[in-house]
């Protein structure tokens, strides 16, 4: 039981450190994440962001429970593939600017960063399924704004610190997936 | 004998431009927020100059308190270069203003306080940090800038709710 509690705290811990100092926690776990692992955060954050959205959009009779399971399978596969595809871009970008840092890297570094944004999704399918909410937009929208900081920081470690060009390459990336998801899911 | 820093070490052309990036960003926030509320031209430039008095006043004044309650810091730097460090911390609401702009003109979205309040707490995080690192790294020194922070977010919550009453 209390070997349970000290995972559980620890996990907490992880996780609020992902939030307030997204950067050290990238430092100082990151060699030991493998890329796949990292993977699964954003793929399970847009799972339950478009399993959310279906569950809104079933409530309102504008989804049939196929759609809703289709639209899961979707929030999946964008997770892993729109991760994989923007840091694959943001790579490229740092490599011309002059970034030593390695895809494997970008990519762990990438899906880390999205460890907010599965946060607020797991906490809005919790007011979604207890509760009835309407938790799509609320939650999804600020859960993917929270991991703006740590794709800033991922910037920072990937561009030798430069913070103005840390600063465009989260907007641009964060932004490609916030759109990319409320176009999908509108 | 420790000297005090009287500037964050940035150049001039740095030190001028994170002021104008701050009130670039809580400028068109203001006008976003402004123009949820009440679309009216008048209503609009009123909130939007209030909002960004409001924001000056806040950003001042997180300064102070994280200067006023971290001794370590006093020792190091005085209250301009804290001043500059908030500037620059709060530089990160950039991305969230370009973010509430886009998806305002292109999706048609009219909810720029959710943008800001997450832009008001990940700039606020993010200048915790670095007061943390000025501060011989204790990590208690974190908790004050943090619920600065928070209070920002809440009172920019507070002040778009009694807009929205004084405009119905």
């Amino acid at each position: 039981m209390e070997a349970i509690a000290v995972r559980a705290w620890s996990s907490t811990r992880a996780a609020l450190q992902v939030m307030l100092d997204p950067g050290g926690v990238l430092r100082d776990m990151l060699d030991n994440v493998p890329s796949v692992f990292s993977l699964c955060i954003p793929g399970l954050a847009f799972t339950l962001l478009f399993l959310q959205a279906g569950l809104d959009l079933y409530r309102a009779g504008a989804k049939s429970s196929e759609g809703v399971f289709g639209l899961t399978l979707l929030g999946a596969l964008y997770g892993v593939a729109g991760i994989a595809l923007v840091a694959a871009a943001a790579w490229s970008f740092a490599r011309a600017m002059g970034g030593v840092r390695s895809f494997d890297w970008t990519l762990r570094a990438f899906g880390i960063s999205y460890t907010p944004s599965l946060i607020y999704a797991v906490c809005g399918l919790f007011f979604n399924a207890a509760f009835g909410w309407n938790t799509s937009a609320a939650f999804g929208v600020t859960g993917l704004l929270w991991s703006i900081a740590p794709l800033t920081s991922t910037g920072r470690e990937m561009l030798g610190e430069r913070l103005g060009l840390s600063i465009a390459l989260a907007t641009v990336c964060g932004g490609l997936l916030l759109f990319g998801w409320a176009l999908i899911v509108a | 004998m420790e000297s005090t820093v009287t500037t964050t070490g940035e150049t001039g052309y740095a030190r001028f431009l994170y002021p104008v990036i701050f009130l670039l960003s809580f400028g068109v926030m203001s006008l976003l927020s402004g123009r949820a509320i009440d679309p009216g031209a008048g209503f609009v430039v009123v909130f939007t100059l209030v909002g960004l008095m409001l924001a000056g006043l806040f950003l001042c004044g997180l300064a102070g308190l994280a200067y006023a309650t971290n001794l370590r810091l006093r020792r190091t730097c005085d209250y301009r270069a804290v001043l500059e460090l908030y500037a620059r911390g709060f530089v990160l609401l950039l991305p969230f203003t370009i973010l509430a702009l886009t998806g305002e003109i292109f999706l048609d979205w009219s909810i720029a306080l959710v943008f800001i309040q997450a832009g008001i707490m990940t700039s606020g995080t993010f200048t915790a940090l670095e007061i943390v690192k000025l501060s011989d790294s204790k990590a208690s020194y974190i908790i004050v800038p943090i619920l600065g922070a928070f209070s920002f977010s809440i009172a920019w919550m507070l002040f778009c709710a009694a807009a929205q009453a004084v405009a119905t």
